[in-house]
């Protein structure tokens, strides 16, 4: 035993008091210093360990581009032992390659890997087919926006608002806080050129040597330098194209005998905005998006005023039309969170304080009373000093050992006060009380820090960081707070409390409340001796009716996130133009903006908002998608919306699924998720069909779509390869004379000062808009002698390609999603479907793998580890006790608690009605650890007085319960009381992990204290003194 | 007492589980009716359009010339001027064929007045026959050599020989010509043609007299002409073959030159139904669908097509009038329950 030492440190602590208390002083007020200018955030910073590489290969099928290019690119990247090859999952479509690549989690550096991965791809390249024109990788796809700004005018078009959006830029830039602006839903201009292809084909001139000419005009070129043997002077010649008139009069055509063709003979020329492939707008005007991110450590608290302060000074300088919205406010959220989170805190603080006074003389609990502030500021100072940020889960962390640090200090100031009432002078009694206690004290603590210490090794990905505080800020805590019971209180208490409680009987009455329970307690213990045997079974029986109610409380890994705001997601079919996006978006916009409770609606068109929220990962632009970012005025209405909503509009476009999207702690795309691998396509996409019917059958299923989507209906050019070879045509001219009628050919770009004007020529609107056109289009070459339109050598019918294919670990997989309705739990969907699903898989045989994604996976990833960490802070726990009671039946003796705090635990849950989930088994795992405490203080003076005071077992094991449930029930409800505010709170998140701590708490006492004793007098029955 | 803490837990667990029964009563409730748009279908007995840039061409070009050579003293008119038959277009210089005619003129007199001499000797006898042959051709030969002569002071003149309008100039006053130069063209434009280039493909689809609609983009007319002639020979380089539509020019607002659209309807015809190749779908053993609706319920029915045209593609395998899903094919499947929202 550190008794020894123990005892010196104590003494000298007492001794040397103002050391003592200048230290405390100053770590206390450097607690509060920290506590307001600590970093905040609401919930830790998750590593998104998602990547992209991106491809683009034009004019390639689904198919082509998945055999030609992201069979090379994935072979690349799996020879990397950092790629977690089982999340890794391609998506090859029409012209465009997209893998997210997810980093192993035990990788350190993720973005030296980058740097490896995009070398790397450089080098590939050079074995791809050469029509890839790009293969990038991206690894900023993780970055969140701390702040979504819009801008809108009623009276600026684009091209002004521009201007306008440089100046903000550059303003927000001056914040030092901000890390990125980007902006989004800028319109440009361009200028157009209209080919009329009859003249050109009458004036011979062959377009390709035309679209030739614009181009080099277009560049700039170097023209070396002068050197006069006084002055070198560099040679300049400045591109000619400075307005659409110089193009309009740029000669394409000369001969010998003077005859000159211009663009202007040709061809029409003008100068309007490009036809947009996606759009944002706000409250239905149009708008320019910024994005500010926050450099990573900082106050976004601080973050969000200061960038409203650069806000005040712009709207002061701008034009008074333009107008800035906050559509995402991360500052505002996270303030609003913590503020709340901090109330809760505080009042958990005073709940606790307010316990003790109630139940202990004012002396006593004033003493162990002012140890918790002393013990929290002190933590969150260290915690500050470590660079741990304040959040939710760092202050949930505080809040759950707030009993707990308040336990060390009652269960020392409980034996100061007997020892007094044993007659000892206060000096020695102060003292001993400690040293005495500071083992079965430390072990305990040991205890609660050994089932949270295994965590970090077992939990990674989102969980392991969103868990990754807790260990630290618990164990911080709970030294602190045995440092303060053992160096602090002893000498507190022989300061403050001069007198012992127990006088003698007729003081009972001054203290009733606890000597009435004591009196309560003495006589029901009295019982339970004599039916032992009912007593330990009601235990087993507590046991097992707790296992039995876990099994059937609704289970949900991560509640969803309350805030006044909500996503509404528009997926149309494969190849819907974006019109009829719009149309779809504005239609849900207009009826919204009607709706009083919603402050604000941002539309995207044809693409998704920036991540504004960490799992919410923006999907990928295309003009058959639209979002909506609806902002409420309360949290409650967001949900209520949500719900009205969906019922009424989610199928009410016919071309369109309107998903309503709240914000999720989960960053899975759709709780229930069935992925099918196999290669052969047509057997995947008809087993993934009858999977789809049979999700859509079960009627808690509201919407099912597997990643591969539709096909794409496509045009083919079936080429007459003589006909054309004869014209001097290939089907590469074939089809770049198409691109540059169909979709433009860019030639060169006009600069307005310092405002690009991009320069294209394109077949005229009404020459590129039915299929006829394309029949009629004039197609040219340089090797071909006269043009020809194309249906002289090819005739054109509909063709088909895969909407997409998506591989994951290098296989083919379907991943079939399903959307549940609201409030439906995946897990018991999933299970009604499991029996049909195995009846598929059984019927495909071997050829298709089927597993689970969603929900299930997430469960089994995340409780897997969990259970782990778990098991592995029992075995630790074990072998504390196994060191401080050195034999094996009292280890076991004291770990019979943890099981009986599980019934508590599932009563939590029913009771308050939350789902189990994440936080819900972090609260069990503390549970496991608080417990263990209460067996160690009962077995340890059982064991004392058995063997210093020569009790036989079952007097032992009654005088020890007796003497002991003052501490037990006082810790026991001082920490459930601290937890009451986070139940009290609603949070779903937190409200969990709040029920069973206050309930596995308060039942695992009760239990405790008369199932311990009992059997412990049966362990020991046959035992020698 | 703990009995009744245990049957307090049993009525709480129970409470709960009748909870959770009454939740999936309440899922079990909506069938589910999927809002579609439909289309009706519609025959289609399609000519499709064959279309071409064409080039207006005169409908004759007769090039003009001097019957002598000459050097050109006045031309009297301009390109693109309308003559009508008989206008003087352009002299050459006539000095030498006035002096040729003077000189012939003199001759005649000369054989006149020996003629005039011989007659009385002639009608007495005293000539001999010989010579009085020898000065009646003397004196025939001067009449013709002159009537050549003062003909010839009229070819030093260029007429139109017929109405039409002053094509190509070649020549400026002191050019001097030779006969076989061409000194203006003629151009013939009450009608015109529209020479279209026509792959070979499709030349055998079209036949003499057919119409064709031909817009000059240069006047905003639309006119429509027939098919006149149709070339048989290729252009060499383009593998076309030259068909020249012939159009009425009232007014002569079409000018030879210009760039115009034609659009033939051919006889090739696609029999079969119209449909918006939106409505078009794929099943998963690569055939394409449409979803018939009937009554309340969606049916698959396999189609084909057979080519596209404007935006349209034309499909086999429905009948006219069947009512097409047009868009909410996503959420159905055979034999869903629909309700139709938009009928276009």
């Amino acid at each position: 035993m550190s008794n020894n030492k123990g005892f010196n440190i104590v003494e000298l602590a007492m001794k040397h008091k103002q050391i003592a208390i200048i230290i405390t002083a100053v770590l206390f007020a450097f607690g509060i210093f920290s506590l307001m200018v600590m970093p905040r955030n609401e919930f830790p910073e998750f590593t998104i360990r998602q990547g992209l590489v991106v491809g683009v290969y034009p004019g390639a099928t689904s198919e082509e581009v998945e055999e030609q290019l992201t069979k090379t690119v994935e072979e690349f990247l799996y020879g990397f032992k950092e790629v977690n090859r089982e999340k890794t999952y391609s998506i090859s479509k029409e012209g465009t390659m997209i893998v997210f690549v997810e980093v192993n989690n035990n990788v350190k550096d993720p973005d030296a890997f980058w740097d490896k991965i995009k070398f790397g791809l450089n080098q590939l390249k050079a074995q791809l087919p050469p029509q890839v024109l790009a293969l990038i990788a991206n690894n900023d796809f993780g970055d969140t926006s701390a702040l979504l700004l819009t801008i809108e005018s009623k009276e600026k078009n684009k091209k002004q608002l521009e201007k306008q959006l440089e100046f903000i830029e550059a303003e927000l830039r001056k914040v030092t806080t901000v890390s990125k602006v980007k902006h989004f839903g800028l319109q440009n201009e361009q200028i157009t050129i209209n080919f009329d292809k009859d003249k050109l084909a009458h004036y011979g001139v062959n377009l390709t040597s035309v679209l030739a000419a614009l181009q080099l005009e277009g560049s700039i070129y170097y023209a070396g330098e002068i050197d006069n043997s006084e002055l070198i002077t560099p040679i300049h010649v400045p591109t000619s194209f400075r307005s659409e008139r110089e193009i309009k009069s740029q000669i394409i055509y000369a001969d010998p005998l003077g005859n000159i063709i211009r663009v202007r003979d040709v061809a029409e020329v003008s100068r309007g905005f490009e036809e947009p492939s996606s759009y944002i707008l706000n409250n239905g005007s149009s708008a320019i998006l910024v994005s500010l991110e926050m450099q990573g450590g900082n106050n976004i608290v601080q973050f969000g005023e200061d960038v409203e302060l650069a806000l005040e000074k712009i709207r002061n300088n701008i034009p008074s039309d333009v107008v800035i919205n906050k559509i995402a406010n991360m500052p505002e959220a996270v303030d609003h969170s913590i503020q709340h989170f901090l109330k809760e805190f505080f009042i958990a603080i005073g709940a606790v304080i307010l316990v003790t006074l109630l139940f202990l003389p004012f002396r006593v609990s004033a003493v162990a009373g002012i140890t918790i502030p002393l013990s929290i500021f002190i933590t969150i100072g260290i915690l500050y000093i470590l660079g741990i940020e304040l959040h939710t889960v760092s202050l949930a962390g505080l809040i759950v050992v707030l009993g707990m640090v308040v336990d060390n200090a009652i269960v020392i100031i409980d034996n100061y006060v007997e020892k007094l009432d044993e007659g000892m002078d206060r000096w020695n009694a102060a003292i001993q009380s400690t040293t005495e206690l500071f083992v079965p004290v430390f072990a305990a603590t040991l205890c609660i820090i050994a089932t949270y210490l295994p965590m970090p090794f077992f939990l990674s990905g989102q969980t392991g960081d969103f868990v990754s505080s807790l260990p630290v800020t618990i164990s911080i805590a709970l030294i602190v707070s045995l440092l303060i019971a053992t160096l602090l209180v002893p000498f507190m208490c022989y300061y403050f409390i001069k007198e012992g409680v127990h006088k003698g009987e007729e003081e009972a009455s001054k203290f009733s409340l606890l000597n009435l329970l004591q009196a309560g307690y003495n006589k029901t213990l009295d019982w339970a001796f004599k039916v032992s045997a009912l007593t330990i079974f009601l235990g087993i029986g507590s046991i097992v009716l707790g296992a039995f109610i876990m099994s059937i409380v609704p289970r949900q890994l991560y509640p969803k996130v309350e805030r006044n705001q909500f996503a509404i997601e528009i997926y149309l079919q494969e190849g819907a133009t974006l019109n009829q996006t719009a149309f779809v978006a504005d239609s849900l916009r207009a009826m919204l903006s009607k709706d009083e409770r919603v402050e604000n609606v941002a539309s995207f068109i044809g693409e998704s908002s920036p991540r504004f929220h960490t799992t919410y990962a923006p999907k990928f632009p295309g003009k058959n998608y639209g979002q909506l970012l609806v902002n409420t005025q309360t949290d409650d209405q967001a949900i209520e919306i949500l719900a009205e909503y969906e019922v009424k509009y989610r199928d009410a476009f016919p071309n369109a699924y309107v998903r309503m999207k709240q914000l999720d702690m989960q960053s899975t795309e759709a709780p229930v998720e069935l992925r099918i691998s196999g290669d052969d396509l047509p057997t995947l996409k008809a087993m993934a069909e009858r999977v789809k019917e049979t999700m859509e059958d079960h009627p808690g299923v509201i919407w099912v779509r597997t990643d591969y989507t539709n096909p794409r209906q496509g045009v083919r050019i079936n080429v007459d390869d003589e006909q054309a070879n004869r014209l001097g045509l290939t089907r590469g001219a074939i089809a770049a004379s198409l691109g540059a009628g169909f979709s433009g050919f860019p030639v060169g770009t006009v600069w307005e000062g310092n405002y690009p004007i991009p320069v294209k020529v394109i077949n005229p609107e009404q020459e590129r808009d039915d299929y006829d056109d394309i029949s009629n289009q004039t197609v040219t070459s340089p090797f071909a002698a006269t043009p020809v339109a194309l249906r002289q050598v090819a005739t054109i019918n509909n063709d088909w390609s895969e909407g997409q294919i998506v591989r994951r670990n290098g296989i083919r997989t379907i991943t079939v999603r399903a959307d549940l309705e609201r409030g439906a739990l995946a897990y018991k969907i999933l299970a009604d479907l499991k029996p049909q699903i195995n009846e598929l898989e059984e019927e495909s045989g071997a050829g298709l793998t089927f597993s689970y994604g969603g929900e299930e996976e997430a469960e089994v990833e995340n409780y897997i580890p969990i259970g782990k960490a778990l098991g592995v802070g029992i075995v630790i726990i074990f072998f504390v006790l196994l060191f401080e009671f050195k034999t094996i039946k009292h280890t076991l003796l004291i770990m019979t608690t943890m099981p009986l705090s599980i019934l508590g635990a599932a009563l939590g849950i029913l009771l308050t009605g939350y789902a189990f989930g994440m936080t819900a088994s972090l609260g069990v795992m503390s549970l496991m650890g608080i417990v263990v405490r209460n067996g160690i203080i009962l077995v340890d003076y059982a064991e004392e007085l058995r063997h210093e005071k020569n009790m036989n077992v079952i007097d032992a094991a009654m005088a020890a319960g007796k003497r002991r449930m003052r501490p037990i029930f006082l810790t026991s409800f001082a920490a459930a009381m601290g937890v009451v505010p986070m139940i009290a709170s609603g949070s779903t998140l937190w409200g969990p992990l709040g029920a069973v701590v206050c309930f596995g708490l308060i039942v695992s006492m009760v239990l405790t204290i008369y199932v311990l004793p009992v059997l412990y007098s049966q362990f020991f029955k046959n035992a020698t003194i | 007492m703990y009995r009744v803490i245990v049957m307090l837990l049993f009525l709480v667990v129970f409470a709960g589980c009748n909870g959770h029964e009454e939740e999936k009563t309440v899922l079990e409730a909506t069938p589910k009716v999927i809002n579609v748009e439909t289309t009706v279908v519609k025959s289609f007995s399609g000519q499709t359009d064959l279309s071409y840039s064409g080039l207006v061409e005169a409908k004759e070009t007769t090039p003009l010339s001097f019957k002598t050579p000459g050097s050109v003293v006045q031309v009297l008119v301009d390109e693109g001027e309308f003559v009508k038959k008989g206008k003087l277009l352009a002299t050459l210089d006539d000095t030498n064929s006035k002096s040729s005619y003077e000189l012939a003129l003199q001759s005649k007199q000369q054989a006149q007045d020996a003629y005039d001499r011989m007659k009385p000797m002639k009608e007495n006898g005293t000539l001999p026959e010989i010579q009085w042959v020898e000065v009646e051709t003397g004196l025939n030969q001067a009449t013709i050599v002159a009537e050549m002569a003062e003909r010839s002071i009229e070819d030093n003149k260029l007429y139109a020989p017929k109405s039409g309008v002053i094509g190509d100039k070649n020549i400026l006053p002191g050019v001097n010509v030779l006969p076989s130069a061409t000194a203006f063209d003629l151009l013939d434009i009450n009608s015109v043609y529209v020479n279209i280039p026509v792959p070979e493909r499709e030349v055998g689809q079209l036949k003499k007299g057919q119409l064709a609609e031909v817009r000059i983009a240069a006047t905003s007319q639309s006119l429509v002409g027939k098919i006149d002639r149709i070339g048989v020979e290729a252009n060499a380089i383009s593998h076309t073959y030259p068909v020249k539509i012939l159009v009425k020019n009232e007014g002569w607002n079409i000018k030879p030159g210009m760039v115009c659209d034609v659009v033939l309807k051919t006889d090739q015809e696609y029999n079969g139904m119209l449909l918006s190749s939106k409505a078009l779908q794929l099943d998963v053993n690569g055939d394409q669908y449409v979803y018939l609706v009937e009554g309340d319920v969606v049916k698959a029915r396999p189609v084909s097509v057979t080519t596209l045209t404007k935006n349209d593609a034309v499909v086999q395998g429905l009948e006219e009038g069947d009512v097409v899903v047009l868009s909410g094919h996503n959420k159905l499947r055979n034999g869903a329950s629909v309700n139709v929202v938009n009928k276009k």
